[in-house]
């Protein structure tokens, strides 16, 4: 029978695992407060890989990323390989070059048939997989490889250099925790080469994960993170747990951060809070930056567009369906993806943004007074309240549901809505079978009739 | 490659093969070049419904693409001209070997070649009239099954061939890429920073 290795001598993850990094991280195993990590990971790169992204990310910090076609001079080869080489694209009409000619892709295409959309002359026996079920009810298995994984570091200190934090001057040895709050969760302990060997802790903050509860902020205490992860549920429900410890900065992902959450955030850990615009099939594309409203673009080899319902794309400052093309993930090229977002392209100064984001197409809201309001306006209203997760949905009579995970500003909210669109409102609990998922956030039995 | 030719024996009767090559070279000049018209769907569902009258919309998606993502339906255009000849009325064509005729075989003779050659050249055009008969489980009218499959196998141009060596290599491509990352979606992928 194969011996299993301590995860602190385990050399099949963590290829690069010396005598230093190996013994951090068995104190952040094996210690008395400790969870049990269910699982294992690792970074799975070699001397040769590190190299490489050590070049890619000083490269890329370089780099600033445009929605102008002429700025993008990657884009024709790009064009040409994922015309020549993925079997999706081989099947396009003959004669497009460019662009603007192609067609979008929407994830429903994705999800019918990921292999068709992998490169013909990449090796099968490197590639790794992540799960992502979404909210439009097409589960997709990404495509990917231990190197591309890696990358997102690379964007991740992009995020964190412009909010004003330099991982190189990180001093704790535990570089990142990524904090989740559910009844079951993935988690594990890890060194990361690119975080100058430091450790990574995927943990569970539900108390079914600790032998006591108390044990969460003595082991927040003791570690002392430098950087937390998550999404706003599972910070929030960290924000709860009574530790001392304030961390450089807090990135938050997966779902739409309110600016009362994000203020509350900030007020209880002490630190910046950045908020990432990411995907499991592209990583992340946009983060928040100080003294700005929306999503500084990220990626320089990921062109992102603005279309409408036909495919056209939209003048700058016009919202539509985020669209992307490129990516640093060599496993899954993308010509023309719509992300099943909306948002609007914006520049300021000589940065680009996306603004007004929200997931999925507009809903819109009937008043009493038979007038239309966006869902986008309902955010606005909403902005400055710490909600962490809720949705509102319009019913066939014109009332309203308003479902909220905390109750401490129900009576509030309850009457901003009502003021806003007249109808009766109400407000339920979030179920608690939803923590952990992407929850849609705008529904409506209405439908506008077309003029 | 034999199971495609032996198929040929259990194949009825079919058209006669020299009205056939008439009825290609009479393509209207408009559907020989690199351009599918708008109304490409519509026409494809009125050919299908002519031939298979249980036709359900759910069954011709693949059609619905938008025009540039299939270069293909070039072919498809092709076929649906060929086989609205009033000969094929008098057959009973299943509705699965129709959309695998336009969809499939119409793949495979875009990647083999263009609408043009397969008009103009009367080699390949033998060889797509045959082609079509076969995925249709036709033969040419007055031809015996082993007469029918020894001249498809002869007609069958080295770029066809190569065409179907491609395909079945593809196939083969995909299905250890399904079964790489179905396996991989059970194990642990690697450390990223954030999750999504």
């Amino acid at each position: 029978m194969a011996m299993t290795l301590a995860p602190w001598a385990d050399i099949e993850r963590m290829p690069t695992l010396n005598e230093e990094s190996a013994e951090r991280l068995r104190s952040l195993i094996d210690q008395p407060h400790a969870p049990t990590f269910n699982n294992r990971s690792g970074h799975h790169l070699n001397k040769d890989d590190l190299e490489t992204l050590k070049n890619y990310t000083k490269r890329e910090m370089q780099k600033s990323a445009s929605p102008i076609i002429d700025q993008n001079d990657w884009m024709t080869d790009f064009i040409e390989y994922c015309l020549t080489k993925v079997p999706f694209y081989q099947d396009y009409l003959k004669g497009l070059n460019n662009l603007s000619d192609m067609p979008a892709v929407d994830r429903a295409e994705l999800s019918k048939d990921i292999t068709k959309f992998i490169p013909n002359d990449l090796p099968i026996d490197q590639l790794i997989a992540y799960e992502t079920s979404g909210t439009t009810g097409h589960p997709l298995l990404i495509p990917s490889h231990p190197t591309v994984a890696a990358r997102y570091s690379c964007y991740h200190k992009k995020a964190l250099s412009w909010n004003n934090v330099n991982t190189e001057e990180f001093e704790s040895d535990l570089a990142i925790m990524l904090a989740g709050y559910q009844e079951k969760c993935f988690t594990y302990a890890s060194i990361s080469p690119y975080l100058n060997n430091k450790g990574l802790v995927k943990l569970n903050f539900h108390p079914n994960d600790w032998l006591k509860s108390s044990d969460r902020q003595k082991y927040i205490d003791i570690n002392k993170p430098d950087l937390i992860s998550g999404d706003p549920v599972s910070l929030d429900a960290l924000s709860e747990i009574p530790f001392q410890h304030k961390p450089k900065a807090l990135l938050s992902t997966s779902m739409s951060l309110l600016d009362g959450c994000r203020n509350r955030l900030k007020n209880r850990f002490g630190c910046p809070v950045i908020d990432l615009y990411s995907l499991n099939e592209v990583g992340p594309i946009g983060c928040s930056v100080p003294g700005k409203q929306g999503f500084k673009l990220l990626q320089s080899q990921l062109f992102v567009e603005a279309l409408d319902e036909y495919g056209t794309p939209l003048p700058i400052g016009q919202r539509g369906e985020i669209t992307v093309t490129g990516g640093f993930n060599h496993c899954l090229p993308l010509l023309r993806y719509k992300t099943g977002d909306y948002g609007c392209l914006e520049q300021e100064g000589n940065d680009w943004f996306i603004r007004n984001l929200e997931g999925r197409p507009p809903v819109q809201y009937k008043t009493t007074h038979n007038e239309w309001i966006n869902n986008v306006d309902i955010t606005h209203l909403l902005n400055k309240y710490p909600l962490s997760q809720f949705s509102l949905h319009q019913h066939s009579d014109g009332s309203l549901t308003l479902y909220l995970l905390s109750m401490s500003y129900s009576d509030k909210l309850k009457q901003l809505i009502k003021d806003k669109l007249g109808f009766p409102v109400t407000v339920q609990p979030l179920s608690k079978t939803d923590l952990g998922s992407k929850v849609i956030q705008y529904t409506s039995d209405i439908f506008r009739n077309p003029k | 490659m034999k199971d495609e030719f032996s198929r040929a024996a259990s194949e009825p009767d079919g058209p006669d093969i020299n009205h056939l090559h008439h009825r290609l070279t009479d393509t209207p000049k408009a559907w020989q070049d690199q351009t599918v018209p708008a109304y490409f769907y519509p026409m494809l569902h009125d050919v299908v419904f002519r031939h298979c009258p249980h036709v359900k919309a759910h069954d011709l998606v693949e059609f619905q693409k938008p025009l540039q993502q299939r270069n293909w339906y070039r072919i498809s255009l092709l076929i649906l001209f060929f086989i609205s000849d009033d000969c094929f009325a008098q057959y009973r064509l299943s509705l699965t070997d129709v959309i695998a005729l336009l969809h499939q075989t119409a793949k495979e003779l875009s990647d083999a070649g263009s609408n043009r050659v397969y008009i103009n050249d009367v080699d390949r055009r033998e060889e797509f009239i045959r082609v079509v008969l076969h995925s249709l489980n036709l033969r040419p009218k007055g031809e015996t099954p082993t007469q029918a499959e020894d001249r498809l196998q002869a007609a069958s141009s080295t770029e066809r061939f190569k065409v179907l060596q491609a395909s079945k290599s593809a196939e083969e491509r995909a299905r250890k890429l399904r079964v790489a990352l179905a396996k991989q979606k059970a194990k642990e992928a690697a450390d990223k920073m954030t999750r999504e």
